[in-house]
């Protein structure tokens, strides 16, 4: 898949995937605050394995080279117990840290739900502003990868419903690198979700530290016949589809809110008061989404600018299914984004 | 040093926006006192000598005659001594400089008034307040780096607005669409929002697989339809028969609005049809609702006695084989001699142009199956009587079934709407454009008149003529009206 056509602020940097451009961040972020630490499984390479540090880092690879070089002190690899994980960070962070915490897979949130919305998300609350507990909490989403129910789902919904988390969504890897540093030295529990299918994906990226402002949404595309809002993988669907609707003479929006919490629901809404068309793509499951939750923005604030009821196109509501064909018809396609955009424009 | 003043544009009245030089009262070197007239201006209402405020010597004319100046523009520069040119071009500019920031109305929300373009051109073109409003808002530095949403951003470049001089109050700081209208709002500026287009898509993909029940799938293929331009809203969301009436009837009034064949519906149980416009009758729609919203219409009304043209009709008929005139006809025919004598109402006037023709083409309404339509009689002037009524007669039918010529449609400089058929007594017409007036006949009917100071029953019709004021004066018309009808009242006139 390529990126090429996402809008980079200097098309001159060197070109690099999002798991170069987050391991990137990580590394100069580390050497540029000494309280920035990283927890979870294996990301040092797992402690106590044999051979090389370097062989590893997490099992997609992105905090390879951080253990050989900040040391197993500020790289730690933890038992398998999110719980343990979450928990530790959140308390490192109360004390001064700015821990890094990865989860393998977003999936096993469950497990450290606790930790994460009932205690990071509320301890500044709770303390009258007294605490801060600025961690991140980076885990890899989405579906794509023939993994089945229990490691594919996108679950940003949850997160971004709970008030206290950040959450981010980056959708190339110059977001990744920039938001990544935004997270990192936010004094807020901030939950980074990486989309596996993405990791590989490129596109230009400075090698200097830089910081992405976060509720402040990117125009991919910019057109005034329909607004598409996408986030994480489903960004490069949308723009292919743009691109090819453009070559009709349809020219669309494409706005991806990189951050679904806090949401540019500005940024939103002044589109859609120019095109009166929306469609949201979101890789989520539709129930109480994020995709239901901006059509709803949508309706309630610019009702009167809509020319065509809203379009969601979204997972169904069912768990992510390992065979193949059926993995791929779950995933919003772009065939189905295109139909959604024709769909609006035509309001049958 | 000499001492420097000006004479500038005054506003006579809330309207007068600027004025025109008519005639100088003064020439450079003169010297002048407080009170002295200066120069004659004529505004859109009326003629008035300019008087100078300070006594003073005349050191530059700033416009020349027949030079438009907007209210404040510099008419004359006074010195109380010499002047040097440069000091006259400074004290110009300086004066450009200061009268900006008056013009923007609320400068409130702009960062950066204009001067610099004004003030480089200091010579004749003095400020200009309250001229090209948007100009105080698409002053400034390069605002590429100013934050703003990209909506917003978009809009401004469309609308030439700096957003250097808009105040940002959105997320972070940056300019919101909202920020962007409260400043346009400010300094009265109308911003135009980009246009969302219509579609009509008709889809091409495969719709094989869709689940439709036979009928509408049958349906669908015999009406060129599309199934996925259909909804689903038949059982088991299959779609339905119609859902493919429904997606037909849409496609083909979105791409085809003009031909689309009438359609049946009932509204409270009674029958409803409806049909988009014909290509003559939108023909028709257009030029009535140009002509009713452009043209300041005035009307004159006055009743004719037509006893003695009726005894000459009776007259003449009883004697022709061949034809049988109409009171249309003679009608056409007094009109004729009328605007002979009154050149102002035999004209056209596109707007622009206003031509008075020697040559009167009457224009006639006349009602077809496909809606009225003006055929014109040419000439009218030169022809007899019977010819008149031989030729409208042709033009009538012709005109019924759609075989005028194009010139026989668009040369008329007057117009008649005659309903006396169908008994009305008086109504108003719509002007024929670019004619300048239309008259609109009523029927000749029995009412009482006097005559000789006696009641008597006469004959008589109403007319009401309706003007374009914009070229045709109350008195115009009214003498026209006054000479029609003493020409039907007293036919024989129509022979001298």
């Amino acid at each position: 898949m390529s990126n090429a056509g996402i809008s980079t602020e200097n098309q001159n940097h060197p070109i690099k995937t999002v798991r170069e451009a987050i391991n990137e961040a990580l590394h100069q972020e580390m050497e540029r605050d000494p309280t920035v630490i990283i927890l979870g499984e294996e990301v040092a390479g797992g402690a106590g394995c044999k051979g090389s540090d370097e062989a590893y880092g997490g099992v997609f690879g992105l905090t390879k080279g951080l253990g050989p070089r900040f040391g197993r002190g500020r790289v730690i690899d933890t038992p398998i117990t999110e719980s343990a994980i979450i928990g530790a960070a959140a308390g490192a962070a109360n004390t001064g840290l700015r821990p890094v915490a990865e989860l393998m897979f977003v999936d096993f949130i469950g497990v450290c739900f606790d930790q994460i919305f009932n205690q990071a998300a509320k301890f500044r609350y709770m303390f009258g502003g007294k605490a801060t507990t600025p961690m991140v909490i980076r885990a890899t989403a989405g579906a794509g990868l023939r993994a089945a129910a229990q490691h594919s789902s996108m679950l940003h919904p949850v997160l971004t419903h709970m008030p206290g988390l950040k959450v981010v969504m980056p959708s190339n890897a110059y977001d990744a690198k920039g938001l990544l540093i935004q997270a990192i030295r936010d004094n807020d529990p901030v939950c980074f979700l990486e989309h596996k299918l993405l990791y590989e994906t490129s596109c230009p990226v400075p090698d200097e530290l830089y910081t992405i402002p976060f509720g402040e949404a990117a125009f991919c595309r910019e057109g005034s016949d329909c607004t598409i809002v996408a986030m994480g993988a489903m960004v490069p669907r949308a723009i292919s589809v743009a691109d090819k609707l453009a070559a009709e003479g349809i020219h669309c929006d494409v706005i991806d809110p990189r951050t679904t919490s806090p949401l540019d629901s500005e940024a939103i809404l002044e589109s859609v008061e120019v095109t009166g068309r929306l469609v949201v793509v979101d890789e989520a499951n539709p129930r109480c989404s994020v995709a239901a939750d901006i059509s709803s923005i949508v309706a309630e604030h610019a009702f009167s600018a809509l020319r065509a009821p809203i379009k969601c196109v979204t997972a169904p509501h069912t768990p992510v299914p390992f065979a193949p064909n059926l993995e791929d018809a779950y995933m919003p396609s772009e065939a189905r984004i295109e139909q959604a955009v024709r769909d609006v424009l035509g309001a049958r | 040093m000499a001492n420097l003043t000006c004479v500038v544009m005054p506003k006579w009245g809330m309207e007068m926006t600027e004025g025109e030089l008519a005639e100088w009262h003064v020439a450079v070197g003169e010297a002048i006192n407080a009170g002295s007239d200066i120069v004659d201006v004529e505004t859109a209402k009326i003629v008035n000598t300019v008087t100078s405020n300070d006594a003073g010597t005349v050191v530059r004319l700033c416009a020349a005659v027949g030079d438009i100046l907007p209210v404040g523009g510099v008419l004359v520069v006074l010195a109380d001594g010499d002047a040097s040119e440069d000091e006259i071009d400074a004290f110009l500019a300086s004066r450009a400089g200061s009268a900006a920031p008056d013009a923007a109305a609320d400068p409130e929300p702009v960062a950066n008034t204009p001067s610099s373009a004004e003030t480089s051109a200091p010579s004749v073109t003095p400020p200009a307040p309250s001229q090209s409003p948007a100009s105080s808002l698409s002053a400034g530095p390069d605002d590429s780096q100013v934050a703003a949403s990209p909506v917003a951003r978009r809009v401004a470049a469309a609308n030439d607005i700096n957003l250097n001089n808009v105040v940002g109050t959105g997320r972070h700081g940056r300019i919101s669409l909202e920020d962007l209208r409260e400043a346009a709002a400010r300094a009265s500026v109308m911003i135009a929002m980009p246009q969302a287009r219509e579609f009509a898509l008709a889809s091409s993909a495969d719709d094989s697989a869709l689940n439709a029940t036979p009928v509408a799938r049958r349906l669908a293929a015999s009406l060129g339809v599309n199934l996925n331009d259909c909804r689903q809203t038949g059982r088991h969301g299959r779609i339905s028969k119609a859902d493919v009436e429904v997606a037909a009837a849409r496609l083909n009034l979105l791409s085809a609005p003009s031909t689309g064949s009438p359609a049946s519906r009932a509204v409270g149980g009674a029958p409803v049809t409806s049909q988009g416009l014909t290509g003559a009758r939108r023909a028709i729609a257009g030029a009535v609702s140009k002509a009713k919203q452009e043209v300041p219409h005035f009307r004159v009304n006055v009743d004719v006695d037509m006893s003695a043209a009726m005894s000459l009709r009776k007259q003449l008929n009883n004697r022709l084989m061949d034809v049988k005139i109409s009171l249309n006809d003679i009608l056409l025919k007094a009109c004729a001699a009328a605007l002979a004598d009154n050149p102002r109402i035999n004209a056209r006037f596109d707007g622009e142009t206003l031509e008075h023709h020697t040559q009167v083409n009457i224009a006639s309404a006349v009602a077809t199956d496909n809606g009225v339509l003006m055929p014109v009689l040419q000439n009218v002037g030169t022809m007899g009587w019977a010819d008149v009524s031989i030729a409208m007669r042709d033009l009538a039918t012709r005109a019924k079934t759609g075989h005028l010529s194009a010139d026989e449609m668009t040369t008329a400089t007057f117009s008649v709407s005659n309903l006396g058929m169908f008994g009305i007594d008086s109504f108003d017409a719509i002007i024929n454009q670019p004619a300048v007036t239309i008259l609109a006949v009523g029927a000749a009917q029995e009412r009482p008149v006097v005559r000789g100071g006696q009641l008597v029953i006469g004959s008589v019709m109403s007319l009401s003529l309706a003007s374009d004021h914009r070229v045709v004066d109350g008195a115009d018309a009214a003498r026209f009206m006054a000479d029609l009808r003493a020409l039907l009242e007293e036919p024989a006139l129509m022979l001298v």
